[in-house]
């Protein structure tokens, strides 16, 4: 008890802090650092646009992306189609979306260059010149997905799941990168949310394609879950005033119309599936037995899985800017229900479906999505194949791949087949409103089952219809494409 | 390796006296080369970066060179047995803020240049002063009258600047006086909570008066809107309340009623609340209240790991980069590991003022020193933490490299009193020495 032994306490105190400061100062750069950078609004990468010519922008076959001219000014492909295609994934220079062009432009611009580079470029009147780059995306791939999205709002993603690296990226509606000059004075007026990433940002009802979650948590937290015989009686019933589940006889009447105050959780088209496996109910995308399986788990081992999947979380990508699904959670047995087969308010990103199916595709790790194939000659290449998480356990994951490929060869997902090859999938058809007009939102998410093709896809058509019937075909003409480009 | 030679090297004078004075002067002799190489270089670099070559940057490097040079044997004249060391690093500090600051403008580098020289008088002064400990002792009463009549007038006749209305004009220059309220709180808290004797400790009650003392202060300086001030009073009166008496429930107890109040803060006053949003996300306001905190964010970002380069950067860009973002602009232009090297020498620089309150045997000037070493690492978390992201920020200086006169004034205070503290240790050392030997401390080298 004295002053000595106090003071040394507080000397350890002090050095804490310290140490806590430095520490503290190298992880949030190591995190954010290179978003901060390539924030739209850090106006030094603008104001060092002028004083350095940007560097070229290729795909991974050396298409030309975007590039500079004689006086500095950027230019894109000619290729229109190209060009909208690639538009988010280049990103343009004005602030409106985060593509290569700014979150690489550490590299484009030359910030990483040495100090002798810098000192040179202070002394010489000479315009500096960034560095080239080249993206792992092929630019031919993702102007067929952008053509086949074709009228339509929606996205495809596609990534090598073995080596995490984006192949493809296209978004609809898109905008004109060569067209972004008149954007401020107003000349050029793109379409209504054709700046949005929607494969990486877009936030969608998920639709059955979040089975794969529930699907995840049975198999966790349910014993026997994969031998068990689950039963699809057509119909669960609540009382609307208290949300709570009641018996059917008791909400619907013997013509089978819902009564007045009860509500009830059918499948689509009021199929009654009958007896199923787990691995049958997945397949045929039986929504009565999934919110049979959510009301049985209870919300907290829901919510806990999804978010051990991704959800409510934050994506970290030093690549692409990315956003988590979101996993509300219910508060009684309607929206328990309804959360399960991926209503209420579940939403999620193309890119967290992605990676849960590209988790189950490689044996249960996700990998960091890239888009950074090299810098300059090469001489100093990108971070290569990294895993972000181990998502799923490899029994998870196996059993998940038999599931998505029972979907393909007898399930609702049958257009997303490929001759010759392995299609593994989940349907998905979000309904977004309650008018019985406006479509729901066709979803796709599945992968090839190959070593030679490690190709994940997720497909999302906007109010277009169901997913096995419009967002299934496109996938499989997408993944065959890849597959033709790969092989020539 | 500066630690082994803290404290005038007390420890180790008992065994090889001369030796290790030997050792030390050559070692600091170094240090201090490397120091003043520093400032040469940073300023020839500058001198280049504007275009045409401009020799003031050269003459501006020579004269601060000089002043350096001067304060150093000054103190060690004035007090032969100063931590150097501490003293280097310090001057290290000095240098590097008065390279950003000409970097940023030459006029302004000049004014503060100027009040470098009076904060190194204010050092020697109270180096000198700290010798004769027993005066101050007895001036703490006048001390904390005068702190609670200056910050009390303030809110009748003081200027705003900057958000908070602390600032009052003395012949022209604004002069912010809770800056030396700062040392007067170490001055009045060691007196209240020092007792002679190395097991005798003050009670609770006894601290009481001090207690509401600091409570006063504090609350006048969240009247005049200056939370950092506030907070950095509260948070020294724990620290050294802690030490003085050594109780861990008590400490705790205050320390959550720290807490109420901040939460209480929070509720009542506007201002905190937007500055806590602002803190848990800049990037949400960043048009309007977060744009100061994202701006310093980027700049970090953007110098990466090595910095942009002295000169390279755009430091104008981040609102209040000459002072309490000064280490944004630094992490900027040298890069973040230059910027945790900072972190480490004002790390070495508490280390070494606890170290010298260790061994002083007098309860007040211990807790002086301790005092001291408590403001600057206080002060330098709570403004680095806040620029970094780490906790919410309160707009306070980064003591010895940001602009302005009064900070620069107050923190060469607390360094000169560790100073006078770390010489009045080794004197006393000497006169045990003597006693026990009965002769001088050359006599110490002849033992095994």
């Amino acid at each position: 008890m004295n002053r000595a032994r106090n003071m040394r306490i507080m000397l350890a105190v002090f050095i804490l802090l310290f140490a806590l400061l430095a520490g503290y100062l190298f992880y949030i750069i190591d995190a954010y650092g290179d978003y901060w950078f390539a924030s739209p609004y850090n106006t030094r990468v603008s104001s060092q646009r002028s004083a350095v010519t940007a560097g070229d922008i290729r795909d991974r076959r050396g298409v030309l992306l975007a590039s500079s001219d004689a006086q500095g000014a950027r230019t894109y492909t000619a290729d229109e189609e190209m060009r909208l295609a690639t538009a988010h994934i280049v990103g343009d220079g004005y602030g409106q979306t985060i593509g290569a062009q700014s979150l690489f432009a550490k590299y484009l611009l030359g910030f990483d260059a040495g100090i002798a580079a810098r000192l040179e470029t202070l002394f010489s009147k000479e315009k500096r010149r960034g560095d080239d780059i080249a993206l792992t995306v092929d630019a031919e791939l993702t102007k067929y997905a952008y053509s086949l999205l074709a009228e339509n709002r929606g996205t495809v993603m596609l990534m090598n799941y073995k080596t995490g690296e984006v192949l493809a990226m296209a978004n609809s509606p898109s905008f004109d990168l060569e067209a972004m000059a008149g954007y401020a004075d107003g000349s050029y007026v793109p379409v209504d949310g054709s700046f949005v990433n929607r494969a990486a940002m877009g936030r969608y009802t998920p639709g059955s394609t979040f089975k794969i979650v529930t699907v995840v948590a049975a198999l966790r937290y349910l014993p026997n879950a994969t031998s068990r015989v689950f039963k699809c009686e057509g119909c669960i019933a609540f009382e609307n005033s208290s949300g709570e589940r009641v018996d059917v006889s008791v909400a619907v009447d013997a013509d089978g119309n819902v009564r007045e105050g009860y509500s009830a959780l059918r499948d689509y088209g009021n199929e009654i599936h009958g007896e199923l496996t787990l691995k049958e109910a997945f397949a045929h995308s039986c929504n009565n037995i999934f919110a049979g399986i959510a009301l049985e788990l209870g919300a907290d081992k829901l919510m806990k899985t999804a978010e051990s999947l991704g959800l409510n979380g934050e994506y970290i990508f030093s690549e692409l800017v990315a956003y988590c699904g979101e996993y509300d959670k219910p508060n009684n047995d309607y929206e328990l229900a309804w959360s399960g087969v991926g209503q209420y308010k579940d939403i999620m990103t193309p890119v967290n479906t992605l990676m849960l199916v590209c988790a189950a595709a490689n044996g249960g790790d996700a990998m960091t999505p890239r888009l950074l194939m090299k810098v300059g000659d090469g001489s100093r290449a990108s971070t290569g194949a990294e895993v972000y998480k181990q998502l799923l356990s490899a029994g998870e994951a196996a059993f998940l791949c038999e599931c998505m490929e029972l979907t393909v060869t007898e399930g609702t997902g049958a257009r997303a087949a490929l001759e010759g090859f392995t299609v593994c999938g989940k349907t998905g058809t979000a309904e977004v409103s309650s008018n019985d007009a406006v479509k729901p939102h066709a979803w796709f998410a599945g992968f090839i089952d190959s070593a030679e093709y490690p190709y994940a896809i997720c497909v999302v058509i906007e109010n277009a219809g169901t997913g096995g019937s419009v967002a299934a075909p496109v996938a499989s003409k997408i993944l065959n494409r890849a597959i033709e480009l790969n092989q020539s | 390796m500066f630690v082994s030679f803290a404290t005038g090297g007390a420890r180790r004078m008992t065994m090889t006296a001369a030796k290790s004075k030997k050792l030390r002067h050559v070692s600091v002799a170094g240090l201090l080369a490397a120091v003043l190489l520093f400032c040469a270089a940073s300023f020839t670099m500058l001198a280049f970066s504007k275009g045409a070559f401009d020799y003031r940057a050269l003459l501006f490097a020579l004269l601060l060179c000089a002043v350096t040079v001067f304060a150093y044997i000054a103190l060690v004249l004035i007090a032969p047995h100063a931590d150097r060391c501490l003293f280097i690093l310090v001057a290290f500090l000095v240098i590097l803020g008065l390279t950003v600051q000409y970097r940023m403008s030459a006029s302004a580098a000049m004014h503060q240049l100027l009040m470098t020289l009076a904060g190194y008088a204010a050092m020697l002064g109270a180096c000198a002063v700290m010798k004769k400990a027993a005066i101050l002792k007895y001036l703490s009463i006048p001390f904390a009258a005068a702190s609670i009549l200056v910050l009390a007038a303030l809110l009748f006749v003081g200027k705003e600047s900057g958000g908070a209305k602390n600032w009052i004009s003395v012949g022209g220059t604004l002069v912010q006086p809770s800056e030396f309220v700062k040392v007067a709180l170490v001055i009045v808290l060691s007196a209240a909570m020092a007792r002679d004797g190395i097991n005798k400790r003050p009670t609770v009650r006894e601290l009481v008066p001090s207690m509401l003392f600091t409570a006063c202060i504090a609350a006048l300086l969240v009247m005049e809107k200056d939370l950092g001030a506030a907070m950095l009073a509260a948070g020294v009166f724990v620290m050294m309340f802690f030490t003085a008496t050594g109780r861990f429930g008590t400490t705790l107890l205050i320390i959550l009623a720290g807490a109420a109040a901040a939460v209480a803060a929070y509720y009542v006053f506007e201002h905190v609340r937007v500055r806590v949003e602002v803190w848990q996300d800049p990037w949400a306001t960043y048009s309007t209240s977060g744009y100061q905190i994202a701006q310093g964010l980027m700049a970090i970002a953007s110098g990466g790991l090595w910095g942009e380069g002295l000169g390279m950067g755009s430091p104008s860009l981040i609102p209040a980069y000459r002072t309490d973002y000064v280490f944004a602009v630094i992490c900027e232009e040298f890069g973040i590991v230059f910027g945790v090297g900072l972190i480490a020498v004002y790390a070495i620089i508490v280390v070494r003022g606890v170290l010298i309150a260790l061994s002083s045997k007098d309860g007040f000037r211990s807790l002086c020193a301790f005092g001291s070493a408590a403001f600057i690492a206080l002060q330098t978390f709570i403004i680095i933490g806040g620029v970094i992201k780490l906790i919410p920020l309160t707009g306070i200086t980064l003591p010895f490299v940001s602009y302005g006169g009064s900070s620069m004034i107050a923190f060469m205070t607390f360094i000169g009193i560790m100073q006078g503290i770390a010489s009045a240790n080794a004197r006393e050392l000497e006169r045990e020495l003597d006693d026990e030997h009965d002769g001088g401390p050359d006599t110490a080298e002849d033992e095994p």
